[in-house]
């Protein structure tokens, strides 16, 4: 066995062979065939409405599992023995991970301009790095108040419209019944919190300058953390993990009266509690003084080094993302409300998607209402996956009233900047 | 005694595995650690390979998640092996006294957790830990206690419960073995000076098995530093263990999901570092006690 | 001595006897109970018992997935800890009976090697693997366990102590090469120190845990220790996977506790060279 230490490095950071390691792949005459993962519910649906439509190229599509839960991890491990997939899907906030990590490749030349008319600006600039492009958006999901419209009844109560107005519901919910509570305020939420400050006008990180600056306590995020802090020291929201079966028990037993979502949560819902149906509706977020929101959730598709067809992956993925087919074939498979980055495509979510669960509302038309107030200007930083765990590490904590949220983002930050600094990214800290 | 090359064939499986799995790893996380793939800037441009100097040691010595780590670490190390040895040493003592009954049987029952897996006796643990399964927190419910063990401050207690369960009888019966190698005239003639059992015990025969001690509290140590498997699995169901709890974790975590070799890297050499610095000072200070 | 220290001494060695017991008793129990009986946690009382039932359950579970990791711990860890064992014995032995040039600054380097945290390798180890195509496969995780610098440690002791000169010295004379006479004299005579070796070796893999979760992505390659790691993490969501963790723990302990009965006497000889020496 010899091993040099340059080709064992290179063997973990750039994967020189890997292009060559892939095989070609188009049979004599036979259609170009290109692999995809992808965690999204409905892929598969997807995968063969595309298969059908033409002949050229064929998509091997493989369910893995979602991206914390270790279909990053995977995707990252495949990359550097050089076979990830042609085409893979990211979320927002790690696009640029994989961007630096050399997982996505550079696609700005793929992008054309037909596709970039179809899609929203906003969403694209997400993905959009140095003026360069990494990936291709699918949905942009603005977050939306979803609530229990029967227990509003019950009580009472009006859908809030800004966070005062929210904040004075909580104490009201909370004094109408001891057990019940307007909100819950996810402990593994910090894609929640993020999008909070988002909308308040937050900028955790910017690239302008050609430096990596990192603001993640700025004046906007001190102000979402204090409102939070104080629901949370008056006992006015849960405080608990979301991803758990207490709170499975909490939305079940109709303990929460609200929900703060994604779009896509809207199709999540009528999956996984049929038998609250009709029971919640969906209005727009909480503002604080002007329309804004931010987004919870979304994908991208990317194309990754070891792509040997990179030309039939992006004709997938723009099929994907822009044809109606595509989203009407992921809405049959009865778990998606994704909205999509194509304005386009918003009739056919409108009409594929069933309104009973919602009891007749046109969610899709809230849905366009609130993705034209994303705020604009929002970058994700190089290793949000990460920053995500330190910052959950933190709201556990303060949960349990042993820190503040505050605190937890800055210490969020500061667990963060060692590792850009040893990528040898060039980084600054505080405001400009 | 001749033979070179009986000598060479005996040695060479082991010496090819020495290099390979051992002295190559740790030579290259020291290069991993000196050198990385570097894009200026924003970092999306190509990547070079270059020399970084203590860049990754700077920044995991400003990471204050890997200092909480290694504080964590120390304390666990603080609680569990004093707790450990001196549990360990009073039950071999105890067992040599000749006053405890079946003893053959109380040492397999004592020795029995060591041969449950780490991996399991936390499985274990960690479902007497859990609410609605574990008798014990239904025994303390029936007297009206409510106790959470994977609560922010007793989950470095719990930890230390599962390593001291799994570790207690091995330890123990090391050093029972070492105290039935104590010469017996030496013990009968602390009985003629008049000492009893209890001051025997302390003063006379924990002395003498000294060498023992050392051996018990290094391995300990060495294993303590290690600390994975038991957070790892807590971990799955309480958030107060973070993925960057112990060093090993926080190495687990920089290689393996932020994809940052330099950082892992250097956090290893650290590691190792602090292991060998921790182990000497063991010896010298034990070696000190005996001058 | 007095009564009251009798009583007390018998107490304490009891109440640490239970201590270690009762966790162990308790997966027994654990083990027969479904999922409901499991969170009434009645565990003494006999209804909702399905032993039987969770051993089903236990190899039906994700396409029998539980038997692919067992047969996978035992090929790692028997198969494993004999070539371990035969390599660092055979390394133990020629460490006390040759004599070769900075033999004891190479044997500093073994004991060094002890020493060193497993975490340490873990990220060069992948790479290697990485670049040579074992990662993910059987072999990523059987070479590292074969190395054993304890062993070799050990070896060398057993060697001292079993292994007399003359016996070496009678064989040469009889015309016997070094390596025969290694095997067929010295070998039988560290015979029982093998097996001790072999033990500690034996525990340490079944234990691990740390290199296989490194190594292996593929699900099929699992051993036990793995395998319930990931079953147990599906649990908090999915309780119908309780019942089979406890199962499938207890089914992985019976065989260490097993191979520890019926070999007491062989672990108790490693334990007393390694501490009083």
């Amino acid at each position: 066995m010899r091993l040099s230490r340059r080709t064992l490095l290179a063997a973990g950071l750039t994967a020189p062979l890997a292009a060559c390691s892939t095989p070609q792949r188009r049979g004599a005459g036979g259609p170009v065939e290109i692999t995809f993962w992808s965690a999204l519910r409905g892929s598969q649906q997807v995968v063969d409405a595309f298969n059908s439509s033409q002949s050229r190229i064929r998509v091997i599509f493989q369910q893995i599992p979602s991206g914390l839960q270790g279909g990053y991890a995977k995707l990252s491990n495949a990359a550097r023995a050089g076979n990830a997939p042609d085409v893979a899907t990211i979320e927002y906030p790690q696009v640029p991970g994989f961007a630096i990590d050399g997982v996505a490749r550079d696609i700005t030349d793929l992008v054309t301009d037909r596709l970039k008319q179809k899609l929203l600006p906003q969403a694209l600039k997400l993905t959009t790095f140095d003026n360069r492009v990494f990936s291709v958006p699918l949905d942009i999901e603005p977050m939306v108040l979803h609530y229990r419209a029967d227990l509003f009844d019950q009580y009472g109560l009006r859908v809030p419209r800004t966070w005062d107005e929210f904040a004075e519901l909580a104490k009201t919910v909370r004094d109408k019944d001891s057990a019940k509570r307007l909100v819950l305020f996810p402990t593994d939420g910090a894609m929640q919190f993020a999008c909070f400050a988002w909308q308040a006008g937050a900028k955790w990180f910017d690239t302008a300058g050609g430096t990596w600056r990192v603001t993640m306590t700025d004046e906007p995020t001190r102000k979402v953390a204090a409102y939070w802090q104080r629901l949370i020291d008056d006992d006015l929201v849960f405080r608990n993990a979301v991803e758990s079966r207490q709170s499975d028990a909490q939305i079940g037993q109709g303990l929460v009266v609200t929900r703060l979502t994604g779009a896509w949560d809207a199709g999540a819902q009528m999956r996984a509690r049929p038998g609250q149906k009709g029971k919640w509706r969906i209005a727009p977020m909480p503002v604080w003084d002007e329309p804004a929101v931010g987004t919870h959730g979304g994908s991208t598709f990317a194309i990754t080094k070891d792509s040997a067809q990179p030309e039939a992956a992006m004709e997938f993925i723009e099929w994907q993302v822009s044809d109606p087919a595509a989203l009407t074939a992921r809405l049959k498979s009865g778990t998606s409300s994704q909205y999509p980055v194509a304005p386009g495509l918003v009739e056919t979510g409108s009409k594929a998607f069933p309104r009973e669960y919602y009891g007749g509302q046109d969610v899709y038309q809230l849905f366009k209402q609130e993705a034209d107030k994303v705020r604009d200007g929002w970058v994700w930083g190089p290793r949000m996956s990460a920053t995500q765990r330190v910052m959950q590490d933190g709201f556990a904590k303060a949960g349990a009233g042993r820190t503040t949220l505050i605190e937890a983002v800055r210490e969020a930050q500061n667990g963060t900047m060692p590792d850009l600094k040893a990528l040898g990214l060039s980084t600054e800290e505080g405001e400009r | 005694m001749k033979g070179k090359l009986a000598c060479a064939v005996l040695l060479a499986p082991f010496f090819l595995l020495l290099v390979t799995v051992f002295l190559v790893p740790v030579g290259t996380a020291v290069w991993l650690s000196f050198f990385g793939a570097d894009q200026p800037g924003l970092g999306f441009g190509p990547e070079r390979t270059v020399f970084v100097g203590l860049r990754s040691y700077v920044a995991v010595l400003s990471d204050p998640t890997f200092l909480g780590s290694l504080l964590t670490v120390v304390l666990y190390c603080l609680i569990y092996i004093p707790l450990m040895v001196v549990g360990a040493l009073t039950l071999a003592l105890l067992l040599d006294s000749g006053v405890a009954k079946l003893r053959s049987w109380a040492q397999m029952g004592l020795y029995l957790p060591h041969a449950v897996p780490g991996i399991i006796a936390a499985l274990i643990w960690l479902y007497l830990y859990t609410p609605g399964i574990s008798p014990i927190i239904d025994l303390f419910a029936k007297a009206d206690i409510r106790i959470s063990f994977l609560g922010v401050d007793t989950v470095l207690p719990s930890i230390v419960n599962i390593a001291l369960w799994s570790n207690l009888g091995y330890n123990m019966v090391i050093f029972y073995a070492a105290l039935q190698a104590v010469p017996r005239e030496v013990l009968e003639a602390s009985v003629v000076d008049g000492a009893g059992p209890v001051k025997q015990a302390i003063r006379i025969k924990a002395p003498l098995v000294r060498a023992a001690i050392v051996t018990v509290t290094m391995f300990t140590l060495i294993w303590a530093l290690q600390l994975f498997t038991e957070p790892v699995l807590l971990s799955q169901s309480t958030p107060m263990i973070s993925t960057r709890f112990s060093p090993s974790m926080y190495i687990y975590d920089a290689a393996f999901t932020r994809n940052n070799y330099g950082l892992a890297a250097a956090a290893s050499v650290i590691l190792l570092a602090f292991t060998i610095a921790l182990s000497y000072g063991v010896t010298r200070w034990t070696n000190r006690k005996a001058a | 001595m007095t009564l009251l220290g009798r009583t007390t001494v018998n107490l304490v060695v009891g109440i640490s006897v239970l201590y270690t017991l009762l966790p162990v008793l308790w997966l027994v129990l654990a083990a027969t109970k479904n999922v409901d009986a499991l969170f009434e946690s009645d565990l003494l009382s006999l209804s909702n018992f399905s032993f039987a039932d969770n051993v089903k359950d236990l190899f039906t579970m994700d396409k029998g997935l539980y038997s692919r990791w067992y047969v996978n711990s035992v090929l790692y860890a028997v198969v494993g800890a004999a070539a371990s064992a035969f390599i660092s014995v055979a390394a133990g032995y020629a460490f006390d009976k040759y004599s070769f040039r900075h033999k004891e600054k190479l044997f500093g380097l073994v004991l060094a090697a002890v020493m060193v945290p497993q975490t340490v390798l873990a990220l060069p180890l992948y790479l290697m693997a990485s670049e040579t195509g074992l990662v993910n496969t059987f072999w990523a995780v059987f070479i590292p366990v074969l190395f054993n610098p304890f062993g070799v440690y050990l070896g060398r002791i057993f060697s001292q102590g079993y292994v007399p000169d003359e016996v070496l010295e009678a064989a040469r004379i009889d015309g016997a090469g070094d390596l025969a006479t290694y095997f067929k004299v010295a070998l039988r005579m560290l015979g029982p120190g093998a097996v001790t070796v072999f033990l500690f070796q034996l525990t340490a893999i079944w234990n691990n845990f740390f290199l296989p979760m490194v190594m292996l992505s593929d699900q099929k390659l699992y051993p036990v220790s793995l395998g319930l790691y990931q079953w147990n993490s599906a649990a908090s969501v999915s309780p119908e996977y309780y019942p089979v963790v406890i199962m499938g723990s207890l089914l992985a302990v019976l065989p260490l506790i097993l191979a520890f009965m019926l070999l007491q006497r062989f672990w108790r000889a490693g334990l007393t060279a390694g501490a009083v020496k």
